[in-house]
């Protein structure tokens, strides 16, 4: 039977869903049955959502208003850039 | 082991139950999710040490056209790859803990390089992979003298910890549901983003925030897929014991 540190150790390396049907439906049940493996699991899905959301909010605070002056500063840098060579 | 209530079981008939009758019955069928693009990462990259920048070249995705045209240094092809391109390295940089000057210094200089390398890209892989592996090397060569990725990292010890013998928990995870939905959950991953190595924090904007698939992520870094599995577990395993012991901290 498959034990906890494997399950937490499949969870957080992202090896889950490259498991067989019946090691990934064991690792399913496992998780339904252990409240600890599945609040590792969750955790770790929440530790994605978040960043993805702190990146998100980074990008709208951090690239300058309006947004699209970052591409055309690069552009204007690369330009110069060139011209210099 | 303790059994939980309704929730999971309402988990189990979403994802376990119907996910593989879904597969038994129609294997071409599956959920919409990864799982048929990292089935066929494993197969084809398993144990293949991807070696340099050079080598990214698999998937036919870049368009000649616009290769010749950014050949012969036409600014409205340079443009279109800036604008389609820019904010997402960007925001890398600035995950991978650059400053905002810092960041753009780096994205321009990606470019730069990319302008200059442009006679040896083949135009067999995608111009993402591309640029995002020289991000890659751009990165090292500012954090040359940062902590190197170890063969024997001692987070993989506190993951031990966690368990007995058995490989039963020994220390369980603590319930972070407070602090994983409050708004302090974002200062909380930007600190402890910041305590990673620069190889695993790579990875995990990769994956997590750009969500790219495996078998890019072992391009843009020439790494094998075993070595990516490593990484990323010692990445979340260090981000969520950091999450852990500020949550500790504040709860305290």
């Amino acid at each position: 039977m498959i034990r906890c540190k494997d399950v937490a150790k499949l969870v957080a390396s992202d090896q889950f869903r490259s498991q067989r049907l019946m090691m990934r439906l064991e690792v399913r049940f496992h998780l339904w049955m252990c409240r600890y493996c599945s609040r590792w699991e969750r955790q770790i899905r929440q530790l994605g959502s978040a960043a993805r959301k702190l990146a998100g909010r980074t990008s709208v605070e951090h690239v300058g208003k309006p947004d699209d002056d970052l591409e055309a500063r690069l552009l204007r840098r690369l330009s110069e850039k060139g011209k210099g060579k | 082991m303790r059994a939980a209530p309704w929730g999971p079981l309402i988990r189990l008939l979403q994802g376990s139950v119907l996910e593989p009758a879904i597969a038994l019955i129609c294997p071409d069928c599956r959920a919409p999710d990864k799982l048929s693009s990292e089935v066929s990462a494993t197969v084809h990259f398993e144990e293949v040490i991807v070696s340099q920048a050079t080598a990214m070249s698999s998937v036919s995705e870049m368009k000649a056209e616009l290769l010749i045209r950014l050949r012969q240094r036409e600014p409205e092809a340079l443009a279109t790859v800036v604008q389609d391109h820019a904010k997402p390295l960007y925001r890398a940089g600035r995950g991978l803990g650059f400053r905002e000057e810092e960041a753009e210094d780096l994205v321009q200089d990606v470019f730069a390089t990319f302008l200059e390398t442009l006679d040896r890209f083949e135009g067999r892989s995608q111009v993402r992979t591309w640029l995002f592996g020289i991000l890659h090397h751009k990165v090292m060569e500012r954090r040359r003298d940062q902590y190197r990725d170890q063969q024997n990292d001692p987070i993989d010890e506190v993951f031990e910890s966690r368990f007995d013998t058995s490989g039963n928990w020994m220390r369980p995870p603590q319930d972070l549901e407070q602090l994983l939905a409050s708004q302090q959950i974002g200062e909380a991953i930007k600190h402890c983003l910041g305590t990673l190595p620069t190889t695993q924090r790579e990875v995990f904007v990769l994956r997590e925030i750009e969500e790219c698939e495996t078998g890019e992520i072992c391009k843009i870094l020439s790494i094998s897929i075993t070595n990516l599995s490593v990484l990323i577990h010692r990445a979340r395993i260090r981000l969520r014991e950091c999450i852990e012991a500020r949550g500790w901290r504040k709860a305290g």
